[in-house]
């Protein structure tokens, strides 16, 4: 934008309408002194193109209201953007407003109110709308690189409007009008094929064809696959027609063949019937004639028989009779031989007699020896024991029990004691016992009587003595010791006797045997058998007894006589039958007769039967199984008959479809179609890269803008301060001035001096200003900037701004006026002046 | 005797690499065969594949059979591996009995011809790997000279194939004047130990495709009697052209040296264009002519896709400053790796620079 008046009223220190105009297009230095109002005035300026309208709030009114004054602000501005005049005018506080306006044929024009009025006003330069209170540093757009504020330090980053601004700005240095061109041809080309955001574009010359080749696809698929079948259903047909005309040959010859083997067949089988028939008389006559000849062969072999048999009984008779004569002799070889037999048991058995008789006289002996010593019966020896076991146990109760009186004499003495004398010598002890009481009279002397009340003393003197009254009783006058002994002794015997018994019992049972075998056989009572002699003996006589009967058996001999004549009887009966029979045969008609008539009959047979034979080797088989193949064949026939007659139905069809033709026709469009749409994703391939390098080749460039600002801004700084000083650094994501590059390390802003500091701002600030203001001249405001620079280094800034102010518009706000006389066509704003002071 | 040798007429083939032409490139076979059957000659054999499949148009079958009634004189067919005597086969159509000087070979079978005898077999499969002409020597030959027709891969013609094979000799072994054979697209002449021309490829009567060598001729063949060989001539009967340009341009003009010839074409042409090379600045002007024209011919392909732009002509430098010339570089620098879409891309950015003039 290009300034070309303010008016303000109402506005602060401006409690009177004040207007200023007639700014030039280059170089304005609004002067006055301090408090005069100028940044005032560029704050109104500032308000007016950047701030709402509808603000409000003690903080708005105690920044635009007049002190100690009810008056609302007003404010307007003209200024020149792009090609158009145009004025905005606002009204805060109360009643408030704002509108633009445009000149049109010398006037200006409404365009727009409220909002929509400082929306366009903001648009022209790229400010954004704050959204609650007065535009901050983040709202300027482009004024915060080309206003310059009093004092105050360059921001830590320029806004994005600005970056944008500047990107769009040094994009349009490096691309030349043909460049651009060249790039709006590309997007439109691009566009052709793809939506902003890459996608295919759906009017895309590629989407048609994708579809129609998808379509053409699926064509051509559906026909080859149609043409192949008929391809294969020609085969098939061929086949088919090979295999149809094959079996119908095959059928031709086999049909005919069939109908003779039929005949032959029933020929064979009439045959089969005579030759079983002939067969059936052959074998009946043949039974018949070999049944005869067994008969005769039977009769003479059984008369061969009865002759054997005959022979055989007259020779057992014989022997049967010698026999008869020589049986006495056999009996008395029997009887001595069972006499010797029975010597040689009794020889066997002698033993046993004589120790019978040793052990019965020695049993005996023993029993009369115990006899004679009598001993105690073993219970009475029992109770013996028992009851002198008693005695003692209570004979030692009564001991315990018992009073003792012990005297022992210092003079000999004689004593009554017990009922009875004695004497005791001098130094003899005396003891005297007894259960209840002792009397003791020592003749002369004394009488000592000692007496116990023990009563228990008393009942075992008495137990004692029952028990031994009845002991003797029982040992009757022995002791029992001689009853121990007798005892003993006794029992002894009885062991022995005991034992002899058990030996002797075997033989005691045969008592009777022995006696008798005793008896018998007295004299072996003198000397004792010879068995083996007896043996010897045996063995002789039975030999003998052998011999006899072995050769003279007569009941073998009977039997076999008895046996020979059944023999002899049952054959004749036999040959007697036979021989009827025979007689019978003959009779009804001789066998000559009959072996002629099997003679002819097995002729009969034989020729049947080759007959039969002839017509069953001429047969080619079974004729069911021949009967049911050509059946087969002719339904296979017939069926694929059938198949050839639809495969041709289904060509025929597809002939009619044109099928050939619709293939090539369908493959040639696509062949072509896919030559287009290869050429077409080629060409979308290839402006697509041609785009895509282009925005990188410009992001690249781009990239290099933080460099390429340093570089100008260095230039002016030089210019500034010297050809020697250091490089200004820009912040490589805040495109702002962030110190110098000295050797080896950075000065920050805040390490440089003020004026240094002002300087490097001023010149990264015009070096920007520069870019932004190629394609339009645009308003820049330094704001009393360069307080701290000094007189040298002031007159050089002069001398750029004068060259800046070809570019662009420049307001210089100052207090100093006098120290930019010397700037070519400038005009001076007197602020004092324009009051009217 | 004098008889024309023709096979392979491959009517109603597809002519996919022919694009939007196919329909012209079937229509010139059928133009094509009809220059075969105004020719004079004692009869016409027809070595096999007269048809592309058994399933075309029958519409087609019957022009076809009209065209060859037209010869003056009788017409041998022989039923060929993509035309096979089969069921449901072009050789069921009626016009093969509507015209009395067409006989199709139905079965191998000695055929009276005007002075001889024609023996031939025909092909009843698609794929076989029997040699067709092993059953010509069985045939009974009368007294007069005799010839024969079959339909296969002579061997060595080609490795890839061994359907339909035919011995080398097979000439000799049947025992004829001329074996006519069909198959081979090419015309190839075989000549006997004695330097005599026995057995032939008349090859396709009108080209199928880019790259046929000898492609477009009927033979005619004199046989003189005796045993005296056989005159055989080649004669052209071929409309289109299908010329295949692989151009190599290294320096700037040879471009227009393609342009020219390419211009100096005749218009019934498919034309398939490779170019590979340097693609200087100054040819992309030459190169668009010759893309415009393409409307001169039935069909052209032109297959650029090798070419790479020549680098060291300073063209950068006359673009503008900036991101066009950075761009421009780096795609260049991108296609010299080879890659294809920076050439296209680069091709395309010299494009737009011409229609900005810069």
């Amino acid at each position: 934008m290009i300034l070309r008046s303010l008016e303000v009223d109402g506005f602060r220190c401006f409690d009177r309408l004040l207007r200023v105009e007639g700014f030039s297009e280059g170089l304005n230095v609004l002067a006055g002194p301090n408090g005069a109002g100028k940044s005032t005035l560029l704050r109104a300026l500032r308000h007016v193109l950047l701030d709402s309208h509808g603000l409000t709030g003690a903080g708005v009114r105690q920044a635009m209201m007049p002190w100690g004054r009810t008056l609302y602000p007003r404010i307007r501005a003209e200024f020149l953007h792009g090609d158009t005049e145009w004025q905005i005018e606002k009204k805060f506080l109360s009643n408030a407003y704002a509108r633009l306006e445009r000149k049109e044929s010398g006037a200006f024009r409404p365009v727009a109110e409220g909002r929509e009025a400082e929306a366009k006003v903001r648009e022209m330069l790229l400010a954004a709308a704050a959204p609650k209170g007065l535009a901050g540093e983040e709202h300027l757009g482009l004024l915060q690189v080309l206003w310059t504020p009093q004092g105050a330090p360059p921001p830590a980053a320029w806004n994005a409007s600005v970056r944008t601004t500047l990107q769009e700005s040094f994009g349009a240095a490096l691309r030349s009008p043909a460049a651009e061109q060249i790039a709006a041809l590309a997007d439109k080309r691009y566009e052709e094929y793809f939506t902003p955001t890459g996608q295919q574009r759906k009017s895309s010359p590629i989407v048609p064809l994708e579809a129609e080749w998808t379509g053409l696809q699926r064509e051509v698929q559906l026909l080859r696959d149609q043409w192949r079948r008929a391809g294969e259903s020609r085969e098939i047909l061929a086949t088919l027609r090979a295999e149809i005309a094959e079996a119908a040959a095959r059928l031709a010859v086999d049909r005919p063949r069939l109908e003779q083997e039929r005949a032959r067949q029933s020929a064979a089988a009439e045959a089969a019937a005579a030759e079983a028939k002939a067969r059936s008389h052959w074998e009946e006559l043949s039974r018949r004639v070999a049944a005869w000849r067994e008969e005769i062969g039977a009769e003479g072999r059984i008369r061969r028989e009865l002759a054997e048999a005959e022979a055989l009984h007259g020779a057992a008779a014989s022997a049967l009779r010698e026999a008869q004569l020589y049986l006495p002799k056999i009996e008395e070889l029997e009887t001595g031989l069972e006499q010797l037999a029975a010597r040689g048991a009794d020889a066997k058995a002698w033993p046993d007699w004589v120790r019978w008789r040793d052990l019965s006289a020695a049993l005996q002996g023993l029993r009369g020896q115990l006899l004679a010593l009598r001993p105690p019966p073993a219970a009475s020896m029992e109770e013996a024991r028992k009851l002198d076991q008693q005695i003692h146990l209570k004979r030692a109760g009564l001991e315990a029990a018992s009073l003792r009186v012990t005297l022992t004499a210092e003079t000999a003495l004689a004593v009554d004691a017990d009922g009875g004398q004695r004497t005791v010598a001098a130094g003899e002890t005396l003891v005297l016992t007894g259960p209840q009481r002792i009397d003791m009279r020592i003749p002369g002397v004394a009488r000592l009587t000692a007496a116990s009340a023990n009563a228990h003393a008393v009942g075992l003197a008495q137990d004692v003595e029952t028990l031994s009254k009845r002991l003797s009783a029982l040992l009757q006058g022995e002791t029992l010791a001689a009853w121990e002994e007798r005892f003993a002794a006794g029992q002894q015997w009885q062991r022995e006797m005991d034992g002899l018994a058990a030996e002797v019992r075997p033989l005691e049972l045969r008592r009777a045997e022995l006696e008798q075998l005793a008896e018998r056989h007295q004299e072996w009572t003198a000397a004792a058998p010879d068995i083996e002699t007896i043996r010897a003996e045996w063995r002789t006589g039975k030999d003998a007894l052998d011999a006899a009967r072995g050769r003279y058996n007569l009941a073998a001999l009977t039997g076999a006589e008895a046996s020979a004549r059944t023999q002899c009887d049952g054959l004749r009966a036999q040959a007697a039958q036979l021989a009827a029979r025979l007689t019978q045969h003959a009779a009804a008609e001789p066998l000559a007769g009959v072996e002629v008539r099997l003679e002819q009959a097995q002729l009969a047979y034989v020729g049947a039967r080759a007959q039969f034979l002839a017509l069953q080797s001429a047969s080619n088989g079974d004729t069911a199984a021949w009967e049911r193949d050509v059946r087969i064949q002719q339904e296979l026939l017939s069926r694929k008959e059938v198949e050839a007659a639809r495969l041709e139905g289904e060509l025929a069809v597809a002939l009619e479809q044109n099928l050939y033709s619709r293939l090539a026709e369908a493959e040639e469009r696509i062949t072509e179609r896919a030559a287009s749409l290869a050429a077409h994703r080629r060409r979308a391939a290839a402006i697509q890269l041609v785009r895509a390098t282009l925005a990188d080749a410009q992001k690249e460039m781009t990239a290099a803008l933080p460099d390429q600002i340093a570089g100008q801004a260095t230039r002016y700084w030089r210019r500034i301060s010297g050809d020697d000083s250091p490089a200004i650094r820009i912040g490589a994501d805040s495109w702002a001035p962030d110190g110098l590059a000295v050797p080896g390390a950075v000065a920050a802003l805040h390490e440089l001096s003020g004026g240094e500091a002002e300087q490097i701002a001023f010149a990264a600030r015009l070096a920007l200003a520069g870019q932004l203001t190629q394609s339009s001249r645009q308003l820049a405001v330094f704001d009393d900037a360069f307080l701290a620079t000094d007189a040298g280094r002031a007159a050089r800034i002069l001398e750029m701004l004068a060259e800046a102010g070809q570019q662009m518009q420049i307001l210089i706000l100052t207090c100093h006026p006098a120290r930019y006389a010397s700037l070519p066509e400038v005009r001076v704003f007197d602020l004092p002046a324009l009051q009217g002071h | 005797m004098e008889f024309l040798h023709t096979a392979d007429w491959q009517i109603g083939m597809k002519a996919a690499t022919a694009g939007g032409a196919a329909a012209a490139v079937r229509q010139a076979r059928l133009e094509s065969a009809a220059r075969v059957t105004a020719m004079q000659a004692d009869f016409l054999l027809v070595a096999g594949d007269t048809f592309e499949d058994n399933a075309v148009d029958r519409a087609l079958v019957q022009q076809t059979g009209e065209i060859l009634s037209r010869f003056a004189g009788p017409v041998y067919l022989l039923p060929g591996n993509h035309d096979p005597l089969q069921p449901g086969s072009v050789w069921e159509h009626a016009v093969w009995r509507q015209y009395p000087n067409l006989h199709v070979v139905r079965e191998a079978a000695a055929i009276p011809i005007p002075g001889g005898t024609l023996l031939a077999t025909p092909l009843r499969e698609t794929h076989s790997r029997n040699d067709p002409t092993t059953a010509l020597a069985a045939l009974p030959r009368p007294d007069g000279t005799t010839i024969a027709m079959s339909h296969g891969t002579v061997e060595g013609v080609d490795p890839d194939t061994e359907h339909h094979p035919i011995a080398r000799q097979a000439a000799e072994r049947a025992r004829v004047a001329y074996l006519a054979l069909g198959h081979w697209h090419s015309t190839s002449l075989y000549a006997d130990a004695g330097g005599a021309v026995r057995m032939a490829y008349c090859g396709t009567h009108e080209t199928t495709k880019f790259g046929e060598r000898d492609s477009g001729n009927v033979l005619r063949v004199r046989l003189p009697g005796g045993e005296a060989p056989p005159m055989v001539e080649a004669v052209r009967t071929g409309v289109l052209v299908w010329p295949l340009l692989e151009e190599e341009v290294r320096i700037s003009g040879d471009m227009e040296r393609v342009r020219d010839r390419v211009a100096a074409l005749p218009e019934r042409a498919l034309l398939r264009l490779e170019l590979r090379g340097l693609l200087h600045p100054a040819d992309t002007e030459f190169l668009r002519q010759i893309e415009e024209m393409r409307g001169r011919f039935l069909h052209m392909t032109l297959d650029s896709s090798a070419l790479r732009p020549a680098a060291g002509e300073g063209w950068e430098e006359l673009l503008p400053a900036g991101a066009v010339r950075m761009a421009a570089r780096q795609l260049r620098e991108r296609a010299a790796q080879g890659d294809a879409v920076a050439v296209d891309a680069l091709l395309e950015l010299q494009v737009l620079a011409r229609q900005v003039g810069a």
